[in-house]
């Protein structure tokens, strides 16, 4: 990575004597080979000690931690509402024809799916909470009051769920669609089933084995919508953590971050997989 | 009074390179009792009609006639009155029973399904009656085969399921559609046996669709004989393999192997644009000039009824 | 033909309708981004009164430095069709070689190639190109250039099943037996049946691209001696655009990254039923 580290913390221009220099490196256990860096790097990672940051001078991982929380919370709710509402919604309307109703919604979830997640946060920033004033204009809480958090994260989470279900929305409904073609839908109704009952006793599960996929493995999509969200409400989550770092070359966070976010996703595959394996006995099979 | 009366069906599909019509003026009556043999080669529309009795045909289907089950009109009927018809009343077996059952779910709760769609308590709607039905269909341990997925059995234990589904409510019409197809010999003859059982039992009609001539004369009381979209002859069997009638009949018995594997001279039709006049008649050897541009009405003989000049 | 009822109506169906909102959108900025300095009013670069409501001679005022925001808005096609086609093109290109050689060889050099694909698919992309695009120098090619380092793996996967079943048909075999070399079989056999799926795969992203760019410049990482419409709304953002209900500063742009986005999607998902309709899906 390039930029020197202790020439970034103090600045471009601050012409330091070369003793302050080596103290500092010294302080920050860059005088040491970079193998033994190394090493300490690793012993560190396994008593969770992510290093120190530069900029903040607190540690990596307590950093990552306090601002965790709040960037759980709000990409915890997201998803939860962005895969109920579009899952739901994108297979009713896979399912039914497509009548006026149906490409009404398509279309709009449509025009969300191309918005920038930035631009749609700005979007209902200023229409929302600077012209209706009915939000406020920054995601973090004024007092600790619970009200007070639901208020300053309702915006965020609406944006987020919004940017979320589009893209279920439209998985769903492109794997509804292709389900529907298929004998054992045929078969149901010829038992007597009814439409509905097809929809979401048969068709339902088969059709969100790819959306549970595309989860897992677009985890990226979903931390990205996050990270522009929380930049754009200025909240006080990893999103605007990464900004700031990104910011200031604060390598330390930018690693911890980064280690962060690729155990994440590794999880995020390990459980899709786990509970792909348990709708869809087929995989279980070839185990 | 006939277990159904098909009057005058007609089946046509708006597709992109034109009218397709699948199933033209077709005519047919099932008696009370008897299995009913619809023959003909792949693409003659036979399957089109099986579905079109229970209407579970895709959305852009043109449907015009009258199907009559016990003096009721199936095609005027709303979706929730077929709903209560199909698999209670009338089940149909479908071709490909793998891809007709759903992979991710047990075999047991696809015919608990059945039961609870049609609201039957114990002593039918139960696991035990499943188990049952799965156990007279020769599945070696019925009870684990009921947690068992569709992927986990063969095609031809797959089909025994759909059978089993056929005849578990006690339907007044089974409609079997191609139930052999893609089966190997021992297979077909299995599967042959069980019809011949649910007939013996008396309980349903069977309405048999196949290509396989051999099978139809099997179990079939009665056959009717489709070409490009039309019934051209029907009777009892013993009679049609005993002297066909109609040219295509003659020729598709001689094309057996048993009787000499006689090709059929000339190639199948095109459903977009038939011949006119007799559609059979650019392969036929006995054809009359007629036959070029009239097309022949169904005609009466001694119980049966055949679509050719020749007996006019 | 007796008989009482009709059922279903037939559907005429709407496959094979051109999308002209989408064809027509896309030209429109294609042709503002190529033909900007003839078409806009003013060079963006020169500096009028600074924060100037919408008016006659100036249609959507001017930003902070006094720049005509019109004409900024008109030069930011550009960016957006640079980088968004640029970055496609090279992706489109590595996810078709790796696509045609694994679904071609098969095996081992599949495994390798599908296991690249699938590590390369684990990376969480946007915060990647974020830190690559802060510690690299920031100009648009090189933003090109690193979107379409990692936006491969989809046409990579679509491409590899296609050409898997190409391979196994019969006139691929006989090549094959014909003594043609290999490579020349997967460029003059197998890959002019894949182009059709590949070209609805390009337009989405295409579309990802454009909206990762504007993404970038949004957090200040775009190249800044381009206009982009990214960078417009990042200096709204950052210069008291919102709080200042300046909305001609940001609402324009954001407009347009949509609108441009949406036209190549709706390309992209037409096409995309074309070719399933021809192939009897839909």
């Amino acid at each position: 990575m390039p930029g020197d580290p202790v020439t970034n913390l103090m600045g471009e221009d601050y012409i330091a004597s070369q003793e302050s220099i080596d103290a500092l490196k010294a302080e920050l256990g860059l005088d040491k080979p970079l193998l033994v860096q190394y090493a300490i790097y690793w012993r560190d990672l396994i008593r969770l000690d992510l290093g120190h940051s530069y900029h903040f001078h607190e540690g990596v991982t307590q950093i990552i931690a306090s601002r965790l929380v709040w960037t759980i919370a709000l990409v915890g709710f997201s998803i939860l509402f962005g895969t109920l509402f579009g899952a739901i919604l994108g297979a009713l309307s896979g399912w039914r024809r497509n009548d006026v109703q149906n490409k009404v919604l398509t279309t709009f979830f449509l025009w969300v799916y191309c918005t920038p997640p930035f631009f749609l946060s700005l979007l209902a920033l200023y229409v929302f909470a600077f012209e209706a004033g009915i939000f406020p204009m920054r995601g973090f809480y004024e007092t600790g009051a619970f009200a007070d958090i639901v208020k300053h994260y309702f915006l965020p989470v609406l944006v987020l769920s919004l940017f979320l279900t589009s893209r279920n929305y439209m998985i769903m409904r492109g794997s509804v669609i292709q389900e529907k073609g298929k004998l054992y839908i045929l078969y149901a109704r010829a038992k007597g089933l009814l439409s509905r009952s097809i929809l979401f006793r048969h068709a339902f599960k088969n059709a969100s084995l790819p959306l549970i996929t595309l989860i897992a493995l677009d985890i990226g999509f979903i931390i990205s919508g996050a990270l522009f969200v929380e930049i754009v409400f200025s909240m006080n989550g990893m999103g605007t953590l990464i900004f700031d770092a990104l910011l200031a070359r604060d390598y330390p966070v930018l690693q911890g971050i980064f280690l962060f976010i690729t155990v994440m996703v590794v999880l995020a595959n390990f459980v899709a997989d786990t509970v792909y394996g348990i709708i869809d006995p087929r995989v279980r099979q070839e185990r | 009074m006939s277990c159904l009366h098909i009057k005058h069906l007609t089946v046509a599909f708006e597709t992109l390179t034109g009218k397709v019509v699948a199933v033209d003026d077709v005519s047919l009556d099932h008696e009370k009792k008897e299995t009913l043999a619809l023959v003909g080669e792949t693409g003659c529309g036979k399957s089109i009609i099986a579905r079109s009795i229970l209407r579970l045909l895709p959305e852009n289907a043109l449907v015009r006639g009258e199907i009559f089950y016990e003096d009721r009109d199936l095609l005027k009927l709303s979706e929730k009155e077929l709903s209560e018809i199909r698999g209670q009343e009338i089940a149909i077996i479908f071709q490909n029973p793998t891809l007709a059952l759903n992979p991710v779910l047990k075999i047991g709760d696809q015919i608990l399904e059945l039961f609870r769609v049609h609201k039957r308590a114990s002593p039918i709607g139960s696991r035990d009656y499943a188990r049952s039905l799965l156990d007279r269909m020769g599945f070696e341990n019925p009870a684990h085969a009921l947690d068992m997925y569709p992927s986990q059995f063969s095609e031809g234990m797959n089909q025994r399921v759909l059978i089993a589904l056929a005849i578990a409510l006690h339907p007044k019409i089974i409609i079997a559609d191609e139930p052999t197809k893609g089966l190997d010999e021992r297979l077909k003859v299995g599967i042959l046996k069980e019809f011949m059982k649910i007939k013996a039992e008396r309980e349903s009609c069977l309405f048999l669709i196949t290509h396989d001539l051999e099978a139809a004369q099997t179990i079939a009381d009665r056959v009717a004989l489709m070409y490009c979209g039309q019934v051209v002859e029907t009777g009892l069997i013993s009679e049609f393999f005993a002297g066909p009638l109609h040219p295509y009949a003659r020729a598709l018995l001689k094309s057996l192997p048993a009787q000499g594997f006689v090709p059929i001279p000339g190639a199948s039709p095109s459903m977009i644009s038939p011949p006119a006049g007799c559609r059979f008649h650019p392969r036929c050897e006995e054809k009359l000039d007629v036959c070029r541009h009239e097309a022949p009405p169904p005609i009466e003989k001694s119980g049966r009824t055949v679509r050719c000049f020749l007996y006019r | 033909m007796r008989g009482t009822r009709s059922i279903p109506q037939s559907s005429k169906g709407n496959k094979g309708r051109i999308p002209f909102l989408g064809v027509g959108l896309f030209l429109l900025f294609f042709v503002l981004g190529l033909g900007a300095d003839v078409i806009a009013p003013y060079d963006p670069w020169e500096r009028f009164d600074p924060y100037l409501e919408p008016s006659a001679a100036h249609w959507l005022g001017t930003d902070d430095l006094g720049h005509d925001i019109l004409s900024e808005l008109i030069h930011g096609s550009r960016v957006s069709v640079l980088v968004g086609l640029g970055a496609a093109v090279l992706a489109t290109v590595i996810g078709l070689c790796i696509g045609l050689f694994a679904g071609y060889y098969k095996g081992t050099p599949d495994e390798i190639l599908m296991g690249i694909t699938d590590v390369f698919l684990m990376i969480p992309r946007i915060p990647l190109v974020i830190l690559l695009a802060a510690f690299l120098k920031p100009s648009s090619w090189i933003i090109a250039l690193v979107i379409g380092l990692l936006w491969w793996t989809s046409t990579a996967r679509v491409v590899r099943s296609k050409s898997l079943q190409v391979s196994e048909m019969n006139f691929v075999l006989s090549s094959k037996c014909l003594g043609f070399s290999n490579v020349h079989i997967i460029f003059t056999d197998v890959f002019p049946n894949i182009i059709q799926i590949v070209i609805p795969k390009f337009m989405l992203t295409v579309a990802a691209a454009m909206i990762t760019e504007a993404s970038l410049s949004f957090l200040g990482l775009g190249d800044p001696s381009m206009k982009s419409w990214g960078m417009m709304i990042n200096f709204a953002f950052t210069k008291g655009g919102l709080v200042n209900a300046l909305w001609w500063w940001f609402i324009p742009p954001g407009l347009c990254i949509t609108l441009f986005v949406y036209a190549v999607v709706l390309l992209g998902y037409s096409l995309e039923e074309k070719e399933q309709t021809a192939l009897g899906v839909r």
